[in-house]
């Protein structure tokens, strides 16, 4: 009667002890999680307020570059076209003072060569704002036909495969790709002593994808976020505000043999 | 001071009864153009609480029925598990595997609970099913825990704790942790007076606990978790490139 009156009583606290302690640790669970939501909350504001000051940063590189293109385009009318047409001018100048048929006939040939000259300069600038075989046959074509020049010089090997092309991206969003696979590959050129660059295209639902892999010295994602960050990347930052503007990702990367690089554009047809 | 603890106990007796009371009308304000399936358990859910509570008090004040009691609280571990599988099923995108776990641990649970029954039902020290209520009692556990866990790995949702789902959970969560023991010792126990009385005060401060915190839960704004994460694709973007360039 004694022990079952002693076992009774133990059990009797166990059960107090046992359902504070379990009440205990659900509370303060639950409390971790939500102190574990607000600290998140808290990294996520700081961080929105990092992305705030990234898009800034973008934004004034991206101005300084317009500014940049504007200030080439002004230097190459001026200091090429200008003085070509001002020459032009000289020569039919020449027409009005000299009566002689062979010297005029001289002066407006010469006067021809020079517009002739100023219209190809014209036409390269005009091609550098707007490549024509984007305007008019699209990204693709645009693509192949640059990896076509940059082969056909012979130092590198240089290739394009479109996989998945029917659906093509919004015009606008083609000059982006197009702008941002440029610097990329203007860059593998410039810095990273490749032997090979080869782009593929692929599409799924509202995804494109584009890949250029090559075999020189390439950056990683980190590299590429610190690089960005730094007053002198201004290409790679105008990559990433072209890439902000298409609502896309990008993502460079090592592929799993470690022998090439490759950077990843994903582009939505809509968003 | 005998007369203060009967007024403590009064008053604990009208919150408990009102606590009950609280939960159809405020489901009535806050959630009656809510058609969501997890919405529509959790209703069918209060109706059942109620209604248990209800035949509890019956079974236990009626000298005829006392017979039933031990098969009421046996099915209660079956009925209420069973809300909280279907309300745990909808909570998930549709693609979760926690969905078919969740079907397989229901489909467990009832399969072991019958069985249980089947074989210590007629036993004489069983009353109130402890074992069926313990396991049960762990598969709640575990599975809250995991939303939790969800919640932290995957915070699409940064106020979480401002949802009518994630107070459902911790509803549940505390209830079973509050009456772990209490129902895990229960057969055993059943005969100690004591045990009696500390019986009903946990039960019903369990159960005054679950149905603010279900109050509390219906008041807050139910968010559907995303279906699906978005997710690079497996598409040939790399050409067989080491047949191309390396050879």
């Amino acid at each position: 009667m004694y022990s079952l009156q002693i076992t009774q009583n133990f059990g009797n606290t166990m059960l107090i002890i046992g359902t504070i302690g379990m009440l205990f640790m659900g509370v303060m669970l639950v409390m971790a999680l939500v102190f574990h939501q607000k600290r998140i909350l808290l990294f996520n504001k700081m961080a929105q307020e990092f992305e705030k000051e990234k898009q800034e940063l973008l934004l004034n590189s991206s101005i300084k570059f317009q500014e940049e293109e504007r200030q080439r385009l002004a230097a190459d009318l001026h200091d090429d076209a200008g003085p070509l047409l001002a020459t032009a001018r000289l020569y039919l100048n020449e027409n009005l003072i000299h009566q002689d048929t062979a010297i005029q006939l001289q002066s407006i040939m010469s006067a021809r060569q020079i517009i002739d000259d100023t219209i190809q300069l014209i036409r390269n600038i005009s091609h550098s704002l707007l490549p024509p075989t984007l305007k008019n046959f699209g990204l693709d074509a645009a693509l192949v036909d640059m990896f076509d020049k940059i082969n056909n010089t012979g130092t590198i090997k240089a290739s394009a495969r479109f996989h998945n092309n029917t659906e093509r991206l919004e015009d606008n969003q083609e000059l982006l790709v197009f702008r941002i696979v440029q610097e990329i590959v203007g860059n593998i050129l410039k810095h990273s002593n490749a032997g090979f660059i080869h782009l593929t295209q692929n599409a799924q639902g509202n995804w494109v994808y584009y890949r250029i892999h090559h075999d020189g010295k390439g950056i990683v994602q980190k590299e590429f976020d610190e690089l960005s960050k730094k007053a002198a990347g201004l290409g790679l930052k105008n990559i990433q505000s072209r890439i902000n503007v298409l609502h896309g990702r990008i993502f460079f990367e090592m592929d799993n043999t470690q022998s090439y690089y490759k950077i990843t554009l994903e582009i939505p047809r809509q968003y | 001071m005998s007369k203060i603890i009967a007024a403590i106990l009064k008053a604990f007796l009208v919150i408990y009864f009102l606590s009950y009371l609280l939960l159809l009308p405020l489901f009535f304000i806050f959630k009656r153009k809510n058609k969501e399936a997890v919405v529509r358990v959790i209703f069918y859910y209060i109706l059942y609480i109620i209604l248990q509570e209800f035949l509890t008090f019956m079974v236990t004040f009626t000298p005829g029925l006392r017979s039933f009691i031990g098969i009421l609280y046996s099915s209660n571990s079956l009925v209420e598990f069973s809300f909280f599988c279907a309300f745990y099923y909808f909570l998930f995108p549709r693609e979760h595997k926690i969905r078919k776990i969740t079907v397989g641990a229901w489909i467990g649970f009832i399969l072991f609970s019958l069985g249980y029954f089947q074989i210590y039902g007629n036993k004489e020290n069983y009353k109130f099913g402890s074992f069926v209520a313990g396991i049960e009692a762990l598969l709640l556990m575990l599975l809250c825990g995991y939303y939790l866990y969800f919640q932290i790995t995957h915070t699409f949702n940064m106020f979480v704790y401002r949802t009518f789902n994630f107070w459902i959970i911790v509803t549940f969560f505390l209830f079973v942790s509050s009456t772990f023991f209490l129902y895990l010792m229960a057969d055993s126990m059943a005969n100690s007076k004591d045990f009696q009385k500390y019986y009903m005060y946990i039960n019903s401060g369990a159960n005054i606990l679950k149905n603010l915190l279900l109050a509390f839960a219906i008041t807050r704004k139910f968010v559907q978790a995303p279906e699906k994460d978005y997710s690079r694709p497996e598409l040939d973007l790399d050409d067989d490139l080491i047949l191309n360039h390396k050879t």
